[in-house]
């Protein structure tokens, strides 16, 4: 998977999931990755099946729709000023997030391999870390994409 | 043989990843011949129900489910796993 500069978003201002959702879905409406329904589907999706993760020494969020939602496969990463309100997917309390890993995923069967990569980080704090603080896109885009090579 | 459902929201991502890791953990213990493991995304358990003997979830699940349910957000994050492994063991050894 290419990841690409323009769905990098460094150092933004969003204080919780809505407003995160609001900003992205036109985005990836036009450039043909989604349908017209994503920033709904994103919303349904996040309220019944909340996408953040507590890995202790920050938060991050994988938020994504039903495979039938999505017209091409990708990736879009957001990083923050100041830690975003979201949900906890395995206490359903609040939660801050630092870095969110926006999953584009058109097949159920595909990507096992870019999944297993992205999960393999986690644990690395450094490396969240260090992807947090990064505030140009096209640091943030070579950095995923050396990751997930 | 024990028949578990690896669950997530929306059967695509996150229990992906967790039935790989599951897959790995069984070859790694010799396990495999003893569990089958089937993926389904959260709005399916109830079809499923009866035919399993323990859940493995990335979300949450209602609380009307009357199998065993195990948290597996630690295979995602990695911190803590083997506390998951335990109650995995623990469940597919009890009757």
């Amino acid at each position: 998977m290419n990841i690409i500069q323009d769905l990098c978003f460094p150092h933004q201002s969003f204080e919780n999931s809505d407003e995160v959702f609001h900003f992205i879905a036109p985005i990836l409406i036009n450039k043909k990755f989604v349908t017209e329904d994503f920033e709904n589907q994103l919303k349904i999706r996040e309220r019944s099946n909340p996408t953040g993760f507590d890995l202790e020494y920050m938060g991050i969020a994988i938020p994504h729709v039903d495979a039938q939602y999505v017209q091409q496969d990708g990736l879009w990463i957001m990083t923050f000023k100041e830690p975003c309100d979201w949900t906890n997917a395995e206490t359903n309390e609040k939660l801050k997030i630092s870095i969110i890993f926006g999953l584009l995923i058109s097949n159920p069967h595909s990507h096992i391999d870019m999944l297993q990569k992205l999960t393999n980080i986690f644990p690395q704090i450094s490396i969240i870390q260090e992807l947090s603080q990064i505030d140009n896109s096209s640091e943030l885009c070579n950095m995923i994409g050396k990751i997930l090579k | 043989m024990k028949k578990v459902l690896v669950v997530c929201g929306a059967g695509i991502a996150t229990s992906t990843v967790v039935l790989e890791k599951l897959k790995t953990f069984l070859e790694e213990n010799q396990l495999t011949s003893k569990v089958h493991l089937i993926q389904a995304s959260a709005v399916e358990v109830n079809n499923l129900i009866d035919e399993i003997d323990f859940i493995v979830t990335t979300t949450q699940l209602s609380d009307s489910i009357t199998k065993p349910i195990i948290k597996a957000m630690s295979l995602l994050t990695g911190i803590n796993t083997q506390k998951f492994y335990d109650q995995f063991l623990l469940n597919l050894n009890s009757d």
